[in-house]
């Protein structure tokens, strides 16, 4: 609630803060991937704050990694359509 | 003997006694007497409480005083407590206020309660109560009968007289220079008085009060300005003004303060209280824009409140003041300073308890057939079920550990004071909640609304007074029962929701906004029934949208801000949270503008339509654009509201409030932090700070607006509507200069945060 506690968006915000000086020595594309991973922490706020953990970097990283693979398997769905649609075998286009 | 029947109207300590107003059948008011002999209790070190009785009794004070045993709360236990009883009600507050000087270091109980509702409390009455009374030749009352029941849904109130006060023109506030004539108004007259002559003015008042003699006189600020002014010029023509209907008493003033509630400042303006008469200011009532005399009625009868108190005080001096009836009846010493301290935690028991509602971010973008389910006042039955109260949390007789997540144990032998004075609450909201969606749109569907959302106030400030560190029964272990209670119950109704195939977009506390491919309104009940059943907190659908936004955050276009969308349900009724146009520093010509373009977008059933709407509130951007740069806009409409922070002299930068607040303070304006100020954009980039802003009361219709700031202002507004479509500010103006753009296609769904569902999870992996 914010009392003595920080909010899951503070510590997040917390967290980008510590690694600014990691963050300025990216190149510009990395930058902006570096800030996509942290907006992809940010829609677990509220997981993250119900895990009730001291250590909240993990929640993030696992956060940032179960976005990841979601899209790899929204990816992999639509790699799927496409091959189903050119008529390709699931494996033919290995040798493609 | 006489009998008068009719509504207790209104109550005060009198030189002897108490004032009784009653207003019969016929409307008229009646001023009666009563007794009455409050106690306030000290409890201390035997010695201590020996030295208050030698005090007393040496001052030759009205005061009974007497050994009595009462329960304390907090302690747990009864107390042996001095109980110093005051035979004249009126010297309550000074006699208490000796004794605490006397003695500070006492504790003290009973102590910060007014002489009404003592009064309430030991003849179990209410504000607005219908009685049958009896009373003697001189007017004291020798027998009451209460014939009506605060918990009625149905009442009958009494036929009341309205006056209202104000000064013609434009609703500005004179506070900040704006003058105009004084204006009264009655059920069948418009009169205007001349304030150029003083005298005459003073007369006619006092003729028309007399005459129309008005139970309510309902003023625009009349408690900081109108009536401060009337006072003072019959103070200063020796002409005697019947504000009061009780000539022996004159006008209560009360000073105007400021206070700081949740990060915000909030301004409370001077109020001027009358006896046997009530005044009450628009502009200083709180909440006015939720609810109206209905909802004030409604409180006052509920809170035992009087009703001029009950319009300008906060819904937490209500809840309060239903604690502290309860306590009382219960014979629970009500404490007059808080002295409960936090239990011991370690910081592992902090990072698990002090948590609060679940706030997910939505899932951004537009979606069709959106369901919206909410808990039904979800803390509040929290509190009544599980039984959550102070004096119930980690109590020493049980340890059952039952609050989920945290683990507090909740006491099974005892209920709690805050279940007893909310469960009646509770049930009262939701038969005024069910009986309006019965009822025929109409006068009496928008009494019960108003009714239901007046106690809405008070059931949602009694949870945050759980947690609020001078809430007489306030406990921050209650607060954090309350909240673990709500997140387990959240997430057990989005695993239900999910079992049947439903996707969740969005989680808020206390409401889940859920969707499913070919959902029927028909599989809505079944569900609703399935979670309340395993919750065991009711959950009702508060509609289903043809289509709702979730926006996104400034900082990142795909994450989404909780509590920031618009929708349309099937009904066409619209939705509206976080955007610009329920903000109060908008200006109300963008509100207009804005709410317009929802309206033309809301007559899309689905994201086709929605998307063949947009070219409409392209045209409407472009109309309302050539109405601003050619200055046709009233500058009323362009004002814009802001708060101030702090006092005018205290901001360190050129900030446009601060500018404003200058100027205001230059022209002898008093400004209080807290207070809203309006004013218009007249030159944003000046080099002169004071050209760029000025306070809408010093506006003439020779001042020009800032167009091009407005403009800036208006494209941002739109940017929010169209951001489902993919258009933001420039492409707004891209498509304004070339009518013929790229028609808008339809957006692919996010690539992102979209949820995947199991089937696809086993299908996909």
């Amino acid at each position: 609630m914010g009392r003595t506690n920080e909010t899951a968006t503070q510590l997040i915000r917390f967290q980008q803060q510590e690694l600014a000086r990691f963050f300025s020595a990216l190149r510009k594309a990395d930058q902006e991937a570096f800030e996509d991973l942290f907006a992809l922490a940010q829609f677990h706020i509220a997981p993250l704050a119900y895990s009730g953990t001291a250590e909240p970097q993990a929640i993030m990283l696992f956060a940032m990694l179960l976005e990841q693979h979601k899209l790899i398997l929204r990816q992999q769905k639509a790699i799927q359509f496409l091959l189903e649609q050119q008529g390709i075998e699931s494996d033919q286009w290995l040798d493609l | 003997m006489n009998q008068i029947n009719g509504w207790i109207f209104d109550v005060y300590a009198a030189e002897q006694g108490m004032a009784v107003w009653v207003i019969d059948p016929e409307s008229v008011a009646h001023q009666l007497r009563d007794t009455l002999a409050p106690s306030f209790f000290v409890f201390g070190p035997q010695a201590d409480l020996h030295e208050v009785c030698v005090m007393l009794s040496a001052a030759r004070l009205p005061v009974r005083l007497r050994r009595a045993v009462r329960h304390d709360l907090f302690l747990r236990r009864d107390l042996t407590v001095l109980e110093v009883q005051i035979l004249r009600p009126l010297l309550f507050a000074s006699i208490f206020a000796r004794v605490r000087n006397f003695r500070p270091a006492l504790t003290y109980y009973n102590a910060d309660l007014s002489p009404a509702q003592f009064y309430y409390f030991e003849k179990n009455l209410f504000p607005l109560a219908y009685c049958e009374i009896q009373t003697d030749a001189a007017g004291w009352m020798t027998d009451l009968e209460v014939k009506d029941s605060r918990w009625d849904l149905e009442y009958r109130l009494p036929p009341l007289r309205t006056m209202s006060v104000r000064l013609a023109g434009q609703a500005a506030n004179p506070n900040h220079g704006f003058r105009g004539e004084l204006e009264l108004q009655t059920e069948d007259r418009v009169c205007v008085l001349d304030a150029s002559d003083p005298h005459e003015l003073l007369l006619t008042l006092s003729n028309l009060l007399q005459k129309y003699d008005p139970d309510l006189l309902i003023s625009e600020y009349g408690d900081s300005f109108i009536l401060p002014q009337l006072l003072q010029l019959s103070n200063r023509y020796g002409i005697p003004l019947p504000l009061n209907r009780d000539r022996k008493q004159v006008p209560l003033a009360k000073k105007a303060y400021s206070y700081a509630s949740y990060g915000r400042i909030v301004y409370r303006s001077a109020s001027q209280i009358l006896f046997g008469r009530w005044h009450i200011d628009l502009h200083n009532a709180f909440r006015m824009g939720d609810y109206w005399l209905d909802g004030i009625f409604e409180l006052a009868r509920l809170t035992g409140l009087n009703v001029q108190k009950v319009a300008r005080t906060s819904t937490g001096t209500g809840i309060s003041a239903i604690e502290a009836a309860t306590a009382y009846r219960r014979g629970i010493l009500i404490p007059y300073h808080k002295r409960e301290a936090e239990d011991f935690k370690s910081a592992g028991d902090l990072i698990i308890t002090d948590k609060g509602g679940l706030t997910y971010r939505p899932i951004v973008g537009l979606h069709e057939n959106v369901a919206e389910i909410d808990f039904v006042s979800m803390y509040p039955f929290i509190m009544a079920k599980f039984n959550i109260s102070p004096e119930t949390i980690n109590c020493p007789c049980c340890q059952n550990r039952v609050v989920p997540e945290i683990g507090y144990s909740i006491c099974t032998r005892h209920k709690g004071l805050i279940p007893e004075s909310l469960e009646p609450l509770v049930a009262k909201r939701i038969r005024y909640k069910m009986g309006a969606k019965e009822l025929a749109k109409g006068a009496r569907q928008d009494i019960y609304r108003q009714r239901a959302q007046a106690i809405k106030g008070l059931l949602v400030t009694c949870f945050g007074y759980t947690g609020y560190k001078n809430a007489r029964f306030g406990k921050i272990e209650a607060h954090e029962a309350i909240t673990a209670y709500g997140r387990a119950v959240l997430i057990q109704a989005k695993e239900i929701v999910e079992d049947h195939g439903f996707e969740v977009l969005h989680l808020l506390i206390d409401s889940l906004w859920i969707k499913k491919k070919g959902a029927h309104d028909d599989e809505y009940p079944s569900l609703l029934a399935e979670i309340t059943a395993k919750t065991g907190v009711p959950i009702a659908l508060e509609g289903v949208y043809d289509w709702v936004a979730f926006l996104s955050a400034r900082e990142h276009e795909k994450i989404g801000v909780p509590n920031r969308y618009f929708g349309v349900f099937r009904n066409g009724e619209i939705k509206t949270r976080g955007i610009e146009l329920r903000r109060g520093d908008t200006a109300p010509w963008i509100k207009a503008a804005q709410q317009r373009a929802i309206e033309l977008l809301a007559t899309a059933h689905n994201r086709k339509e929605f998307f063949e709407q947009v070219p409409q509130v392209i045209d409407l951007i472009r109309d309302r654009l050539t109405e601003l740069q050619s200055q046709q806009v009233d500058y009323h409409d362009l004002a814009l509201t802001y708060r101030l922070t702090r006092d005018p002299q205290e901001y360190q930068h050129n900030t446009l409030n601060a500018i404003v607040a200058r100027q205001l303070s230059q022209r002898g304006v008093h400004l209080h932090p807290g207070e809203a100020i309006r004013y218009v954009i007249t030159d944003a980039q000046a080099r002169d700070p004071h050209s760029r802003a000025r306070p809408v009361d010093f506006m003439d219709s020779a001042c020009r607006y800032d167009a091009e700031k407005y403009t800036e202002l208006l494209l941002r507004a739109m940017a929010t509507i169209l951001q489902p479509a993919g258009l933001d500010q420039a492409q707004i103006e891209q498509r304004l200069t070339q009518p013929q753009a790229q028609p808008l296609v339809w957006q692919i769904p996010l690539d992102w945060f979209a949820p995947i569902n199991r089937r696809d999870y086993a299908k996909a992996s």
